[in-house]
């Protein structure tokens, strides 16, 4: 596993560099936005750990770059997760809201480059899913939003953290994209999709 | 905002002070004058009295036209009282050139008197005044008989009703002249008050930017400094968090190692913690449109399984499809809070609520709890736990951002306890 770790925070850097190399990885470490990019032109990575206050670089501008180029990417982010944050252009593939422990680290690692190996497309209500790409009908979502799009298209309860938000951002997409399908919570049966006109 | 709502008080607060300060002393001194116009027409009306109806003394209206020395041969009129009313013994004490029974009163004063006899006959002793004809004179005299034996009449007009032998006598005056320049400076106060009050106004606007403007600073500041401590804290935890793990790769756990990690956690509560503070204080812009009548539903029935888990019977009454505008992770937050406020302090009933009533949305929570007595005052602090085993471990600050969060959106957060149940309605 080839990962560029991005961060101006030399600490974060070396700490998460390292246990990363412990668990098997290839961990190539940049401090700004601009060794990131040169990096970016010179190496394959499978995928890129931004730190959200990264120096010399736009983070909207380096997120667009990377899904252009089909590189998943995770956001280590200072502040609270919101659905405005989500309904960007451009977004990363997840984002990691600080403080987080070394194994929420390693989850969200693994979720995200499970999704890019083996990810599959699917329909939900009227909406369809591109696992693989991080996409839904053309649109960016993140891995969490995925996950919810497939536990809905099977009926089963809606188990992420943070949920409420990213199913608030889903809305919206789906609003967007002028599907008639919603999320909504159903009493007794918990979130559904639901089909707004009817 | 909320400094501007501070000097929004100070400005009104001022202004109700100077208000009531400038109403008191005006009051004062206009009560005083009036009263001491009512004193100066009693004096003449009783130096009338004394006179049996008339200045000049007598008991008819003849009496007006006869000389002194003629009056003096009438049995009624006592001969001494001449004198004082023209002053000619110089000023009697207490009188001046201007008061009520200076030499020239007897002159100036327009007034008639009236004379009824038992049997219901009148006589009209004195007819002074140009502004009343006889015949109007003769029944607003006699409509004064039965009433209190002095007072203001018709506005300007003072009258005093007197017997003396079995007769009954009214006389009264105009005093219209004499309480002109009260009603003047009557006037002038209410302009002046109005003008002082319009003008307070603009003085307190231009000093109380310059008093709020140290209390603005420091309410930044503290904002500030709630922000970056939360926000300096979340990187250093999360770095001793990889670091005390890898000592554990390297070197295996130990007492020390397990130490770091309690520590770390406790610190990231208190970070949590922060995070609500620093939530409280954000002022968010991303207000729109959206369904709280599914937020509250998802929300609460969310949480049904621990309302199970405490054995807490949980009720909900949502109507369908109220949509409101506001900030919707500020506002699923509050209905959070209700929810666990609800866990921790039910005991074994708990009833959620949303109705729109008129134009407003009104949220109802409503436990069977004991609420220790005097918190209902204070529920709504920030950083107060009440005792009870479930609050230990929180920081005290869900009830009060649910106050801020309500009224920042201009709603109204209520509580109280009746019949053995706490109730809380949010009016949005």
């Amino acid at each position: 596993m080839e990962i560029l770790f991005a961060a101006s925070d030399r600490d974060l850097l070396h700490s998460y560099g390292r246990l990363l190399q412990l668990d098997g990885a290839d961990v190539t470490s940049a401090f700004d936005g601009i060794q990131t990019l040169t990096y970016l032109e010179s190496q394959r990575f499978d995928i890129v750990i931004i730190e959200e206050t990264l120096h010399r670089v736009e983070l909207k501008a380096l997120l667009g770059i990377l899904n252009n180029k089909g590189i998943s990417s995770i956001v280590i982010s200072e502040r609270r997760i919101s659905s405005e944050m989500l309904c960007e252009r451009d977004i990363a593939c997840s984002y990691l809201p600080l403080p987080f422990l070394p194994d929420e680290m390693r989850a969200c690692l693994k979720s995200v480059l499970d999704k890019k190996q083996s990810g599959k497309s699917f329909a939900a209500g009227d909406a369809n899913i591109d696992t693989k790409r991080f996409l839904m009908d053309g649109v960016r979502v993140t891995g969490e939003e995925t996950d919810i799009m497939g536990l809905l298209s099977r009926e089963e309860p809606v188990t992420v953290k943070n949920k409420s938000v990213y199913i608030d951002a889903l809305n919206i997409k789906l609003s967007r994209l002028n599907k008639t399908s919603r999320i909504k919570y159903i009493s007794g049966k918990g979130y559904r999709l639901v089909n707004e006109n009817g | 905002m909320r400094m501007d709502k501070v000097r929004s008080k100070i400005v009104l607060y001022s202004l109700a002070s100077v208000f009531v300060l400038l109403t008191a002393i005006l009051a004062v001194i206009n009560g005083l004058n009036f009263t001491m116009a009512a004193d100066d027409a009693d004096k003449i009306t009783q130096t009338i009295a004394d006179r049996h109806g008339s200045f000049e003394g007598g008991t008819g209206v003849e009496g007006q036209k006869k000389n002194p020395a003629e009056r003096a041969e009438t049995k009624d009129i006592p001969d001494s009282g001449d004198k004082a009313v023209r002053g000619t013994e110089g000023h009697p004490k207490g009188m001046g050139p201007m008061g009520p029974q200076s030499p020239e009163t007897n002159k100036s004063v327009r007034y008639f008197t009236y004379m009824f006899y038992k049997d219901g006959r009148a006589k009209n002793i004195v007819y002074n005044i140009s502004a009343v004809d006889q015949y109007d004179a003769y029944y607003w005299a006699e409509s004064l008989l039965n009433e209190n034996p002095t007072g203001w009449t018709n506005g300007t007009y003072r009258y005093r009703v007197y017997k003396y032998k079995d007769r009954t006598y009214v006389t009264i005056i105009d005093q219209g002249r004499e309480l002109f320049p009260s009603y003047r400076i009557l006037v002038i106060s209410v302009i002046g008050e109005l003008a002082g009050l319009i003008i307070s106004f603009f003085v307190l606007q231009i000093i109380s930017k310059k008093l709020i403007r140290p209390l603005e600073d420091a309410d930044r500041k503290q904002r500030q400094f709630i922000a970056n401590v939360e926000s300096d804290f979340k990187l250093p935890l999360t770095i001793i968090n990889a670091n005390t793990e890898l000592i554990e790769k390297e070197n295996g756990v130990s007492d020390e190692t397990s130490s770091i990690n309690r520590q770390v956690r406790r610190m990231t509560s208190l970070v949590k913690d922060l995070r609500t503070l620093s939530f409280i204080n954000y002022e968010g812009d991303t207000v729109r449109e959206f369904d709280l009548s599914d937020m509250m539903i998802s929300v609460i029935d969310g949480r049904r399984e621990k309302f199970r888990e405490h054995n807490i019977d949980l009720t909900m009454d949502i109507e369908d499809n109220i949509t409101i505008q506001g900030d919707v992770e500020r506002i699923r937050r509050v209905i959070r809070e209700l929810a666990d406020n609800s866990l921790m302090f039910a005991k074994s009933r708990a009833k959620f609520r949303l109705v729109r009533e008129n134009e407003r949305v009104k949220i109802i929570q409503t436990n069977d709890t004991q609420l220790p007595a005097g918190s209902l005052d204070i529920i709504f602090d920030r950083f107060v736990t009440l005792d009870n085993a479930d609050t230990s471990d929180t920081a005290g600050l869900g009830l009060s951002f649910v106050k801020d969060t309500v009224k920042a959106m201009g709603g109204r957060v209520g509580a109280e306890v009746k019949d053995g149940e706490f109730n809380l309605t949010i009016a949005l």
